[in-house]
Parts: structure tokens; C-alpha cells; sequence
């Protein structure tokens, strides 16, 4: 196999003469409107918390590249012969892309091809639930869009994939015979043209069609699978207290205490099936909790559900459910505890009396007219 | 037309009343409640841009607030407008939020009717309160000048006489003639004690409460202003030109770096405009043309906010600790697209004077012109 040598970007990449077939299909151009802003932010807002709420304006062009023997590197990073391709809305930091196929130019690995079409749908942090409702499963519409037929596609995914994505990809109907176990470390591995779906988020935005893509793969889900009868008119609080204590609530369970006592129900999504994680959102209005994947699972609720979130008040982990709930027709609020001193811990409180007046806000954005 | 003469005073104040809270207690015909809209529980139009940080205190000013009280008119037969805008019937004297009088003026006001023997004019006809407790630029333009419009809304079609207080705003004389009265309706009140008495007394109610306004704000704007750009020969409002407003001479905001941000706005293509000494239709004529604007938090913003086209990007400059009052809640209310730039303050040295971050400037800019195109 060739050895990659050159780093590209997609959006300005003409193929020299003589290079392999290379198209794209496109759905929709770049963007550039005012960022949707939030229902509400209580707490302290640093420059950077109003900088990436407010300041944000590009959506990002989508569409889907096609590549003739096209391979996959490391996170889902496309390769055709010598070059390595970046792209805003592939969202690889430019830096992995050079240090993976540096690491790829070092290795003497076997070289495996498939013949056929194959999608590489996945991109950075897919061990990450969150990112395959923001970022990963919306890319099977762009498919679909750019007329390619999803159910009979084969899909190239990490060897260390997680269980609940490979159950979401089961959900969706893609059937395990259309995934193709990759493991960048032992192999390379190209196909005869390698589909490239762009991703509808550019940071905190979404292009136009987020919403519209999105609602293509839950509608996929919904009829491959049987889910739970679910409540209507729900109040869910999403604690992260069994999962990762990274940007931990320091106040966790006075907050939670409050919640409850506004008729909140205390839940932790990531102990339900992935059929009852979507019954137990399908019927909420109102979702609050602690900022990350699981407050993501808002878009299995309906259009206008209010959503708080609870973070920190530093850049990470952005504030994608922002551009995510504007794509859904959800309203998004955020109550921030100050993170000064905790760079890398992120570890925070939250004002119990801003959580109570954000409690306010919610019920009376829900309530009927 | 028939001018106003002196009277008897009125009668000894016993009882201090909140009107809304004791109106039913009065049922008709001695109180009249007309509603126009009832009370509303709606969360708080969130800013369209906000840049620079501010602390926790500004996000409960700016989103705590989620009740907007009723819109209305008080009428009361057989009544006196008294100092700060107290309504007197009997021996009671009535105060509130809706008036505009704070319960602690009424009380003073009603020791000091009591102690004095009180200038007291009869009204020819029915007479509106429209002055409250404040009479400040921004008391004329959210609460007087809108009032005109409640109580044609409500129904009144009488001829309504209006004391204006001595210490009223210097722009409410014109600025009501320019609406539509004649100046025989303005009954001055020479002293602060002057009390008028009237058939019929019409107490509208303010449609701002808090840090929020009415939704029926915008339509009772519209009604005079309308009727103001008619007199004044002021076309009515079309977006054409981004403006930053200037501060005045001698009178500097409480950002230090203020004239690089002119600087960077003329730079940006804003036209610098200086409000301040210019006529009521000069300034009127060119808020009309605004596309959007850009300025420090203070009367000349919320007056460009009252003229400018409905819609158009409004985007006020402050220190970081406090949000403006009700700028963000007019802006609203007008459906214009609020945002604010705050002030940094310097991690190094807490006590120096707050500085805008150019960057924010130009990422406020930059948003403004996105949703003004």
C-alpha cells in the first residue's frame, strides 16, 4: 500500500491529473446565519462560555465524497493513495490526522481490500455515545440523500467500537453482515470506492438538515424496533452519577434533591436498553441534568421539550446540544457552576437557587399557552 | 375648552392602598378595572447575542424574571391626581407598581398632603395619571407616552386633561403635543403639592413590572410614535444604516476604552452618531434609519430602541456585574434582536476600570450585520 505523504482538505481538493475517480455529491453549501441562543444561562458565564454559545456563525457544507480504492485510517480518517483527507465537518483535529498516518508509515501492515462500496461513517471520540447522535448516525441520511441505499451498504467500524453504538447501528437495521470489523493497528484497508458521508456539525452548529437527518434514523429505528410503551408529558433529571466522573457535580445530590422535589424523576439512560432509552425520552418534556451523551438522547423527545443542561463553565465539552435542540425544535438552557482552578478536573456546584429559578423557566416554557 | 380652577383640598388621608391588590374592594362604580390582557407566566426573551462574560448576577436579571403582570386602566369617578402620581379618593390614597408609585412615596406624599394646605385645581373633564414616582427619560418613553395608548385601548374616548409635573422630563411637554394633545389638555403642576381633582380619573397601568414589559408594548408604542413622526414630519421607519451612538461629552461611560470601540465601529462601517443636543426629530429621523445599534447602556440607547425599525439588532455596552434594568425587556417587547457586550474586568487588577475586548466588538458587529441582512 501506498505510503500517505500528503494531508488535504476536502473542501478545496481538486485531484491532480491521472488520480484515482474522487466525486462529491453535494447535499447543501457552507452556512453562515446568527447562533440560535439559548433559552436561559444562569451562573457565571466566562468570555468563552458567551464566545461559543454567541459566536459561532458557519454551518457546515454537506454532502458525500466518493473515493476509488479509498482506505481508512485511525478515527475514521479517509485515504486515498498518498493523501489523507480533513474536512471541518469530518471534525479530525489535524493534528491526530498527522500523527496517525505518521504511525501508519511506520508500521509494515498486511493490506486488506473490499470489493464493493463501502461507508465510513464514523469520526473522533466514537467510543463516545453522544457523538453518534451528534455526529455519526445523522451522516446515514447524507447517504441515503446522495442516493446511496443504507440498507444494503457494508460499513468499515473500529475494532473497539462500543457495545451501545454496534446496538444502535442493530436498532437502525443495519445487520451485522454490513459492518466490517477494522482494526487500523493490525491492517490497512481499502475498498474499491469508499463512501465518505460529511457530518452536519461544525462546532456548536448544525446544518439546516440536522434535524430532518436526524429524524431518518430514529424513524429507521422506530420500525426495526420494538420499543416500551412510553409516558407522555415525562419530567426526566439525568444524573451521570454511575457513569464517568469527569466534570463532576460536586452537589449532586442537593441538586438532584431539588429536581425530585419539582417532580423530576431521577434517572441514569445508561442502565435501560437501547429501545427503553428511547421510550423513557419519547415522552418526556422536560429533561434536565448533568451536561454530556446522555442529555444528547433529547432527540428522541418531541419538537418544543425543554432541556437544561448542568456544566462547568469552561469551553469543554462545548455546547452541541444547543446546535443539536435548534435542529430538533427543542428549547436549550444551561446553568453554569464556575470551573476557576479546575482546568483539567472541570469539577463544579451549581447555585441551588439559580437551579431553582432555572426550574421556573423550564415549567413555564413547557406549560401549554 | 374649559380651564381647570381651584377647588376645595382634599379631604384628610386616613388609608394607603395598593390598587391592584384593593380595586375589587372598591367595585364599580367607585373603581373600574378595564383589562386589556390578563397575567402571563412566559420565561424571559433570551438575549440574541451576549459577548465579554458576566457574572451570576446578570443571568438572574436578565432570565429570573418569568411573570408579566396584567395590562389595564383604573378609572375612579370623583377623584384627585395628587404629587407622584397617587391617586386620592375619600380619605384613601392609592399607590403600586402599576402606577408607578412605590408604597414609602405614598406615605410621604400623604403625611405632606395632610400637613399642608394642598394647591387643589378641578380638572374640567376626566384627567389621566400618567406621571409616576420617576420622571426620567426612561419613565416619559415606557410609561407616560405608552399610557395614551391604554386608555384610547381601554375605551376612553373623553377629553382627557393630563397634570404635567414640574419636575417632569423636559422632553414630556413636546413630546405629548407631538402625540396628539393640545396644550390646553396639559395642566402644569406648580408646586409639589399640587392635587387635581376630576369627574373622572384614569389610572392606566404601567406595562413594564419588573424587568419585563407587556407583549402589548410594541402596539402601544406604535400608537404614538406613529402619531409623533406624523407632527414631527419624520418618515416613518426603514432600516438603512448601522449606527453607534456616542456618548456625550463629560457624561463617559463606565468602560474606560470607549473610544476605541467608536473607533473600531466607524471602522466597521457605523455611522457615529451624537444624540445628545439634537432636537426630538433630529433624533427621532435618525433612529428611524437605524439597521442596527450599537452603544453604551444608557437613555439614548433605549430611546433609539423606542423609534428604531421593529426588528433590527439592539446591542448595549456595560461593565460585567449588573445587567441593564429593562433595556433587554423593552428590546424585547419592541421585537427588536438585544444583545450586550460586557466589559472585562482585568484578572491582575480587579480595581481598574472595566475594558470591552476589541474581539468581542467585533464579534458582536459581525452577528449584528448576519441578522440585520
Amino acid at each position: 500500500m501506498q505510503r500517505v505523504e500528503k494531508l488535504e482538505d476536502l473542501t478545496r481538493y481538486t485531484p491532480p491529473p491521472g488520480a484515482r475517480p474522487f466525486d462529491y455529491l453535494p447535499i447543501d453549501p457552507v452556512g453562515r446565519s446568527p447562533a440560535p441562543p439559548p433559552l436561559f444561562l444562569f451562573g457565571p458565564a466566562t468570555p468563552t462560555v458567551h464566545e461559543e454559545i454567541f459566536g459561532q456563525h458557519d454551518t457546515p457544507p454537506v454532502g458525500c465524497y466518493r473515493m476509488a480504492g479509498g482506505g481508512v485510517a485511525g478515527g475514521g480518517i479517509p485515504i486515498q493513495h498518498d493523501t489523507a483527507f480533513t474536512a471541518p465537518s469530518l471534525l479530525h483535529p489535524r493534528h491526530v490526522i498527522i500523527a496517525t498516518v505518521g504511525r501508519m508509515a511506520q508500521a509494515l501492515l498486511p493490506h486488506r481490500h473490499i470489493e464493493g462500496m463501502v461507508a465510513v461513517i464514523y469520526g473522533p471520540a466514537y467510543q463516545t455515545y453522544g457523538h453518534w447522535l451528534a455526529d455519526f448516525l445523522p451522516r446515514l441520511w447524507v447517504l441515503a440523500a446522495t442516493g446511496h441505499d443504507i440498507g444494503s451498504l457494508a460499513y468499515v467500524m473500529p475494532e473497539d467500537l462500543g457495545t451501545t453504538a454496534r446496538d444502535l447501528l442493530l436498532c437502525i437495521g443495519i445487520a451485522p453482515s454490513q459492518i466490517i470489523i477494522h482494526d487500523p493497528k493490525c491492517e490497512h484497508l481499502t475498498a474499491d470506492l469508499l463512501l465518505v458521508p460529511t457530518g452536519l456539525r461544525l462546532g456548536n452548529r448544525m446544518n439546516r438538515h440536522f434535524g430532518e437527518a436526524t429524524r431518518f434514523w430514529i424513524d429507521r429505528l422506530r420500525a426495526h424496533t420494538s420499543l416500551p410503551h412510553s409516558e407522555a408529558g415525562t419530567r426526566l433529571f439525568l444524573s451521570r452519577g454511575r457513569t464517568s466522573q469527569e466534570r463532576a457535580i460536586l452537589n449532586r445530590d442537593a441538586v438532584e434533591t431539588v429536581a425530585a422535589e419539582r417532580g423530576f424523576v431521577p434517572v441514569c439512560p445508561e442502565i435501560f436498553t437501547i429501545p427503553e432509552q428511547i421510550a423513557l425520552f419519547s415522552g418526556a418534556t422536560m429533561l434536565v441534568g448533568e451536561y454530556g451523551s446522555a442529555l444528547h438522547g433529547a432527540v428522541y423527545s418531541p419538537p418544543g421539550t425543554v432541556v437544561c443542561g448542568l456544566r462547568g463553565n469552561s469551553r469543554h465539552p462545548s455546547f452541541i446540544q444547543s446546535g443539536m435542540g435548534a435542529g430538533m425544535d427543542q428549547h436549550t438552557g444551561y446553568v453554569l457552576g464556575d470551573t476557576a482552578g479546575q482546568t483539567v478536573q472541570q469539577r463544579f456546584s451549581i447555585d441551588l437557587a439559580d437551579f431553582e429559578r432555572a426550574l421556573d423557566v423550564v415549567q413555564a416554557q413547557a406549560a401549554p399557552p | 375648552m374649559s380651564t381647570p380652577r381651584h377647588g376645595p383640598p382634599v379631604r384628610r388621608i386616613t388609608h394607603l392602598l395598593d390598587i391592584a391588590a384593593h380595586a375589587q374592594a372598591f367595585a364599580p362604580p367607585h373603581i373600574v378595572w378595564r383589562q386589556l390582557l390578563g397575567p402571563s407566566r412566559v420565561p424571559a426573551p433570551s438575549p440574541a447575542l451576549m459577548f465579554g462574560g458576566a457574572e451570576a448576577a446578570v443571568a438572574r436579571q436578565l432570565f429570573g424574571q418569568i411573570d408579566i403582570a396584567a395590562a389595564g386602566c383604573f378609572a375612579m369617578t370623583d377623584a384627585a391626581i395628587g404629587p407622584g402620581g397617587v391617586i386620592i379618593k375619600d380619605s384613601t390614597a392609592f399607590f403600586g407598581a402599576t402606577l408607578g408609585t412605590p408604597e414609602a412615596q405614598a406615605a410621604i406624599i400623604a403625611h405632606r398632603l395632610n400637613a399642608c394646605a394642598a394647591t387643589t385645581c378641578v380638572a374640567p373633564g376626566a384627567a389621566a395619571s400618567l406621571f409616576g414616582a420617576a420622571n426620567d427619560r426612561l419613565s416619559l418613553l415606557t410609561e407616560v407616552m405608552p399610557a395614551l395608548w391604554i386608555i384610547a385601548a381601554a375605551g376612553y374616548t373623553d377629553l382627557l386633561y393630563v397634570p404635567i409635573p414640574a419636575e417632569a422630563h423636559p422632553d414630556a411637554r413636546p413630546m405629548l403635543l407631538a402625540a396628539g394633545l393640545s396644550a390646553s389638555q396639559l395642566l402644569p403642576c406648580d408646586t409639589i403639592d399640587s392635587v387635581f381633582r376630576s369627574p373622572r380619573v384614569l389610572a392606566p397601568a404601567r406595562l413594564g413590572h419588573g424587568v419585563r414589559f407587556s407583549p402589548l408594548m410594541g402596539e402601544a408604542t406604535r400608537f404614538w410614535t406613529t402619531k409623533l413622526r406624523a407632527t414631527l414630519g419624520v418618515a416613518p421607519p426603514k432600516p438603512q444604516r448601522p449606527l453607534f451612538l456616542s456618548p456625550r461629552d463629560g457624561d463617559e461611560p463606565e468602560v474606560a476604552d470607549w473610544q476605541s470601540i467608536e473607533a473600531a465601529a466607524a471602522e466597521r462601517g457605523l455611522t457615529i452618531f451624537h444624540p445628545e443636543g439634537l432636537s426630538l426629530a433630529e433624533r427621532t429621523a435618525t433612529y428611524s434609519e437605524a439597521k442596527y445599534v450599537l452603544g453604551f447602556d444608557g437613555a439614548a440607547l433605549m430611546e433609539a430602541c423606542i423609534f428604531a425599525p421593529p426588528g433590527i439588532p439592539v446591542c448595549a455596552i456595560r461593565g460585567n456585574s449588573t445587567a441593564s434594568a429593562r433595556l433587554p425587556g423593552l428590546a424585547a417587547a419592541l421585537d427588536h434582536k438585544f444583545g450586550t457586550i460586557f466589559a472585562r474586568t482585568d484578572s491582575d487588577n480587579p480595581d481598574a476600570p472595566v475594558q470591552v475586548h476589541g474581539g468581542d466588538v467585533q464579534r458582536a458587529i459581525t452577528a449584528m450585520s448576519l441578522m440585520a441582512s
